[in-house]
């Protein structure tokens, strides 16, 4: 089964890049956001849960951490997965119950390394 | 001011009172209201309030003299008070009005009456006329003091007290009052300038600093992301050139592209580290230098994935506790950076030598990091340090790793320079020796 994807980033080039790589990878991306609240409400309207979510942390609107909190409020198990430029809020990001924090730039690699660890555990 | 009339020598005055000092305190209050439109230099006491006292003294003498010529039915002229003691009481309401005004305006300007008040903190922090009434206060304070003293002490017997106070107050006497009076006025005047100017300055500066850090986040934030846009565009191309890496030209272009984009990443974490050094205080704890220096180790080796880098030294699996903070990690790890990217060799040789040093008195621990690359010419061996200094902009090349590293030793009260690692001939390599005091030394 393939595993799916969830991106939550307002910079359109790299989100289409994720969806090229991703795709690339073999996962399935089951919704693109460009803001918290878009994110919300695309999350709630999917048919199937998204197996990661990943999400940046500054965006319009609502930021990552606040999107994080309300998408965990829906349902608490979910993998989400901290893309930021921003290292300052690291610890309050795992703290809200993400699984994993990269900081920008980080090879693909790298990402694809941490979902597999998340998806295994 | 109907009241002064009434058919009694004394209590009169007493009801006139209170609403006389009222009115003029409410016709400071809107001074002080207008004087916000206004400029620094048209201070309200001097400009606005005395023109409104003398806007009511001219009513109060056409008043009285209508009331001269036409008195009123029930005014009884050898039961009404006398013109003197009215006029007396009036100049008596007038100054009693703006004491209390003073008083208020210094009153009103301290954080803790506002506090108590409920008013709103923030206050115009240029606004420093109250030192100016504040001054007033003084002399004036001085004024009666000095009437005080003169009864009881330097003139008694001259008179009562009122009369030293106010009444009867000898011309000398009043002159040197006057004079003190007129001292504080300008005293206070210039300390309030010299205040808000140096306000001023300290809000612009304030200003300037945070438009500074906000371009910083901007700029560092904005710069990964599109560093982030590039290496994802990279490892997208290099999976779908599968035949990359049997390209020799196509595979060294993705690998400088690679390390281009890690090291304009590397920078921008430098900047935001130097600024987090300069801005806030290092919390100083004991460290275990060598498990840092194993991290840094994996880090580099993970960073030049197409380098073969050669990492050794007798005693990096001991322990040896520093006192230090987390921020050691990237002096190492710009240590070991430079050392590669500044070395044409095909295999980057790094020793790290342990040894103790004496310092002031206090043991430190000498870490000497000597590689095999290009070296540092003798007249660049101070300049490499000093990048990120205010001072020196005008030459580049280097990044600002080892500004960093100077800066962050020099918190742990550390040090770091760099020697030839063949006395006489930099071209053989570098030796980078830092000290760090050591924990319970």
């Amino acid at each position: 089964m393939t595993e799916t994807i969830f991106i939550i980033e307002d910079d359109v080039i790299l989100q289409r890049t994720y969806t090229l790589l991703f795709r690339h990878a073999g996962f399935q991306i089951i919704g693109n956001a460009e803001n918290g609240e878009e994110a919300i409400h695309l999350f709630q309207s999917l048919p199937t849960k998204a197996d990661i979510i990943l999400v940046d942390y500054r965006m319009p609107i609502k930021d990552g951490l606040q999107t994080t909190k309300e998408l965990l409020e829906i349902n608490k198990d979910l993998n989400i997965i901290f893309a930021s430029a921003d290292d300052s809020i690291k610890d309050e990001a795992l703290s809200l119950g993400a699984k994993a924090f990269l900081e920008k730039p980080f090879p693909f690699k790298v990402l694809i390394n941490k979902i597999k660890t998340i998806l295994k555990n | 001011m109907w009241f002064l009339w009434l058919p009694c020598s004394g209590w009169g005055s007493i009801v006139s009172v209170p609403p006389f000092t009222l009115w003029i305190v409410w016709h400071g209050w809107c001074a002080d209201r207008q004087r916000k439109k206004k400029m620094h230099w048209q201070n309200h006491f001097i400009m606005e309030i005395p023109f409104r006292i003398f806007n009511i003294i001219i009513l109060y003498t056409l008043f009285i003299w209508a009331c001269q010529f036409n008195p009123a039915p029930w005014a009884h002229s050898t039961r009404a008070v006398s013109l003197e003691y009215v006029n007396f009481i009036v100049l008596k309401e007038i100054v009693n009005g703006y004491i209390v005004l003073l008083i208020s305006h210094v009153l009103i300007n301290l954080g803790k009456i506002r506090k108590v008040l409920k008013l709103e903190p923030t206050i115009d922090q240029t606004n420093t006329n109250y030192i100016i009434s504040g001054f007033i206060l003084i002399g004036l304070l001085f004024w009666v003091l000095d009437g005080f003293l003169s009864f009881f002490i330097f003139e008694p017997g001259q008179g009562n007290l009122l009369d030293l106070v106010i009444l009867n107050i000898p011309p000398h006497i009043m002159f040197i009052r006057f004079m003190f009076l007129l001292t504080c006025m300008c005293g206070g005047q210039l300390i309030s300038i010299y205040l808000r100017k140096q306000r001023e300055s300290e809000i612009k500066y304030e200003d300037e600093y945070n438009r500074a850090i906000f371009y910083k986040d901007l700029f560092a934030h904005d710069i990964n992301n599109i560093l982030q846009n590039l290496l994802s565009a990279n490892d997208l191309i290099s999976l779908l050139l599968k035949d990359y890496e049997e390209n020799e030209i196509l595979r060294e272009s993705i690998n400088i592209t690679r390390e281009q984009i890690k090291r304009g990443a590397k920078l921008v974490s430098n900047v935001k580290r130097i600024s987090e050094i300069e801005e806030s205080d290092i919390i100083i704890k004991p460290i275990e230098i060598c498990k840092l220096i194993r991290k840094s180790i994996n880090y580099v080796i993970k960073s030049f994935p197409g380098r073969e880098i050669n990492i050794h030294g007798d005693s990096i699996d001991k322990t040896f506790l520093v006192n230090a903070g987390e921020l050691l990690i990237d002096v190492f790890e710009n240590l070991f950076i430079n050392a590669v990217r500044h070395n044409n060799n095909s295999i980057v040789e790094i020793l790290i030598k342990f040894s103790r040093v004496k310092k002031d008195g206090i043991s430190n621990l000498k870490l000497e990091f000597i590689d095999n690359g290009q070296g540092i010419h003798d007249k660049m061996k101070d300049i490499i340090f000093q990048r990120a200094d205010k001072k020196r902009r005008t030459f580049g090349g280097m990044g600002l790793g080892l500004s960093l590293v100077r800066n962050i030793l020099a918190k742990y009260d550390g040090g770091i320079w760099v020697e030839d690692k063949i006395k006489g001939d930099h071209s053989k390599g570098s030796n980078f020796i830092i000290i760090i005091p050591e924990v319970g030394q």
